[in-house]
């Protein structure tokens, strides 16, 4: 069994290496699935060996210390598992001519995360089983009590089920997760080698399991948490928001028939996505199709910010109020763009540099106001991120290697370039490519941005974060024509700007009364 | 020969699964030295006793005491002291017989090697087999095999003849018998007639409760008037399955 696991890893490990060709991508998913019922399946079959449960197993009447048991396999799993993933993810960094000093303590510090949050559960689980089958029918049941809370949560509380989800400080409820599922582990391996009490480690689990879903970060908490952990610089504090000068306008769209297109496959891949706010919200909407929503057009800006900088939106909770001031309505995480700033790329703006934000309002909100005024207010939560570092990189074949940025290739394929980076360590999740020609003239600025604003927590199973950009230099059907074109590369340079984050703050933005409808819309 | 004090005494001893009670209140003192047979028909509560004695499980209610250590806080250095052979013991299924020998000598200090031997030799193991290959009786056997080399103070011997046939009896008997006198065995069974073979003392169970505890001797004296009630006047020398017989009638009858 350990030569198999093993073998699963190398092949894991082999496949990963050609990570960002198209059949590489295709053998890996299997190849995850693997990794992980090996790796699971070989920690319960060491704990398994001696089951806990149960009264007739030699070794409960053998003069064995409980602790020199419980570590001893502990060790053989460390051994069995994690030196031969260390060796391996060590080789695979070395291939892709990571250096090895930096490599060593990240994949150290990814072996021991892999241990703790996920070996060593496993290994607890199996504790309080008799049997790989009883392990197998436990960890369904937790996997089921696990989505029903879900379900749930999603059905009565929305998107509140999960303040954070979603946003780029989600990182600090997965660091909370993390620390339940570690001291669930170790209070379950503890009762059951030194108490023995398999009905206790048993119902803990399934309380444990609970816990994961409705033990949640407020986000108020975690977003000043976050800002603490950047460290606030106060480089936010000329930053305003401010509404455009016409009066906010409505709309009601069908939503419900929008949702139809996409159908019932739809609302499951968002289920399974772990997005069962969205999903639930699908099927009120399709249950009640009187309850299309209005989407209140909101023309907006943000002053203050300069051209090397970015607004990112993590979260705006929008509230409604009736003219009494009566709460009528509130939603947080109401779709909005990722970025407010009007001078960036990619937002459109007038020429004042207003963009209009939308906001949904459900449909039952809209009539129960008809033409009465009404007053908005929206809480943004802004991450302010600047332009930290800047390379350059020839356009065909070119190469970039840079501590924070990883290292990068740019090759052209036909209509544009594509600019492919591997980073060990914290992942970039906010950076740009423009291409220029040698006489400075260049085409638009291409801007990547996930907030993901976690120091470093590795993925289980990969050591190396891939990611990149396409920047078009020519449009196949003949419409868009570029400064920088396909007849050029050779002289050309591609700018990579890295992103990285100044300032968490918050900006709330009132809007005065006004009608959503006219009398005669009702 | 008799050593002084008890080496287990429970008290109060109770365990129930649910609303069903398989002990009540049961208190036994098991002299050093002796063979104490606990006797009683299936599900009368032996099989219960002995896995709370030896910490297996856990009493609802009472107390019991194991080489002076409370036995819900038996330590290692205790249980190196005893040996323990079950009808229903799990042994490593896939462990070799000589693998398993070898994973269990350095656990106990006082493992005697040439004992080990011996027995291997005499209770016929083959060293290659799989313990998961092994016959109820071999595997009975092995587990006898394991409890003695270590010259175990406490021999704990739960239903050890069941399901063996005459030849396998006769065998771990012989086994028991050589033991008797080096150590305290605490043998359970409902085998009445193999057990009066070798017990010097007896308990009797009957549904979880204690209908008697004693020397043979004293037995013989506190069964008399059960046996001439029962019409066995004159029976000088009654099997223990003839008193039992009558005790449990008496309980019986008292019960009703």
């Amino acid at each position: 069994m350990v030569a198999l696991v093993t073998a699963i890893q190398m092949a894991f490990e082999w496949v990963g290496y050609f990570q960002d060709t198209p059949s590489a991508a295709v053998l890996l998913r299997p190849l995850i699935l693997a990794w992980y019922m090996g790796i699971a399946a070989l920690a319960a079959a060491v704990v398994l060996q001696d089951p806990v449960p149960g009264a007739d197993q030699d070794w409960l009447i053998r003069p064995l210390k409980r602790k020199d048991m419980v570590l001893a396999k502990l060790a053989f799993v460390a051994l069995a598992v994690c030196v031969p993933m260390f060796a391996l993810n060590l080789a695979h960094a070395m291939a892709l001519g990571f250096p090895f000093a930096l490599s060593l303590g990240l994949i150290l510090f990814k072996e021991l995360y892999v241990f703790a949050c996920f070996i060593l559960p496993v290994m607890a689980l199996a504790s309080a089983t008799r049997n790989m089958t009883e392990v197998i029918i436990v960890a369904a049941l937790l996997v089921v009590v696990y989505a029903l809370s879900v379900t749930v949560g999603a059905y009565f509380m929305g998107a509140d089920w999960c303040p954070t989800c979603d946003s780029g400080i989600s990182w600090l409820q997965h660091v909370l997760q993390h620390a339940e599922i570690l001291f669930g582990a170790a209070v379950i391996l503890f009762l059951q080698y030194y108490r023995r009490r398999t009905e206790v480690a048993r119902a803990l689990a399934v309380f444990g399991a609970l816990a994961l879903v409705f033990v949640q970060l407020p986000w108020n908490a975690a977003f000043a948490t976050q800002g603490w952990l950047t460290g606030s610089s106060g480089a936010a504090t000329a930053i305003t928001l401010e509404r455009g000068p016409q009066v906010p306008g409505s709309e009601v769209t069908d939503n419900a028939a929008r949702d139809k297109d996409h159908g019932a496959r739809h609302a499951a891949t968002l289920l399974l996505q772990g997005h069962p706010d969205q999903a639930l919200e699908y099927w009120r909407r399709r249950g009640a199709p009187a309850e299309a929503p209005a989407a209140v057009e909101l023309p907006m800006r943000a002053a203050g910010v300069s051209s090397d900088e970015l607004l990112l939106v993590d979260r705006l909770e929008v509230e409604l109020f009736a003219d009494n001031d009566r709460l009528l309505y509130r939603r947080a995480n109401a779709d909005v763009p990722l970025m407010l700033l009007a001078a960036q790329p990619g937002i459109a703006t007038d020429e004042s540099g207003f963009t209009n934000l939308s906001v949904d309002v459900p449909g039952s909100v809209y009539r129960k106001l008809g033409s009465r005024t009404a007053r908005l207010q929206m809480d943004f939560s802004l991450t302010l991120m600047q332009a930290v570092a800047q390379y350059k990189m020839a356009a065909r074949n070119g190469l970039l290697r840079a501590p924070d940025i990883g290292i990068c290739s740019s090759e052209y394929d036909q209509d544009s370039i594509a600019v492919r980076c591997s980073k060990m360590g914290r992942s970039l999740f906010c950076y740009s490519a423009t291409l220029f020609a040698p006489d400075g003239r260049h085409n638009p600025e291409i801007v990547r941005c996930i907030p993901d604003y976690r120091p470093y927590l590795p993925p289980l199973t990969n050591i190396v974060n891939f990611f990149g950009i396409d920047l078009p230099v020519r449009d196949p059907y003949g419409l868009a024509h570029y400064a920088v074109d396909s007849s050029e590369l050779a002289s050309s340079y591609i700018l990579v700007k890295i992103y990285g984050e100044r300032d968490h703050f918050k900006r709330t933005l009132a809007v005065s009364p006004f009608r959503l409808s006219a009398p005669q819309d009702r | 020969m008799l050593k002084m004090g008890p080496i287990i005494e429970t008290q109060n001893l109770s365990k129930t699964y649910g609303h069903f009670g398989a002990l009540h209140g049961l208190n036994i003192a098991v002299p050093e030295g002796s063979v104490f047979a606990l006797m009683g028909a299936s599900g009368a509560g032996k099989t219960t006793a002995i896995k709370i004695l030896l910490n297996l499980l856990s009493a609802t209610k009472g107390r019991a005491q194991v080489c002076g250590v409370e036995s819900h806080a038996i330590t290692p250095e205790v249980l190196a002291q005893i040996g323990y052979v079950s009808e229903n013991q799990t042994l490593p299924p896939r462990l070799r017989v000589h693998d398993f020998f070898e994973y269990l000598r350095p656990c106990y200090a006082r493992w005697d090697r040439t004992l080990e031997d011996e027995l291997r030799e005499q209770l016929r193991l083959p060293p290659e087999r799989k313990i998961g290959e092994l016959s109820h009786g071999m595997r009975l056997k092995m587990a006898l095999a394991c409890a003695l080399p270590f010259r175990p103070r406490l021999l704990v011997l739960d239903e050890p003849l069941s399901g063996l046939d005459a030849l396998a009896r006769d065998e771990i008997i012989d086994g028991f018998l050589q033991q008797a006198g080096k150590t305290t065995i605490l043998v359970s069974s409902h085998e009445l007639d193999e057990v009066e073979r070798f017990a010097t003392h007896v308990a009797f169970l009957h549904e979880g409760r204690l209908l008697f505890q004693g020397s043979v001797a004293a037995l013989a004296e506190h069964a008399r008037p059960l046996l001439v009630a029962a019409g066995r006047h004159g029976d000088e020398r009654a099997s223990l399955r003839a008193i039992f017989v009558a005790l449990v009638r008496a309980a019986r009858q008292r019960a009703a």
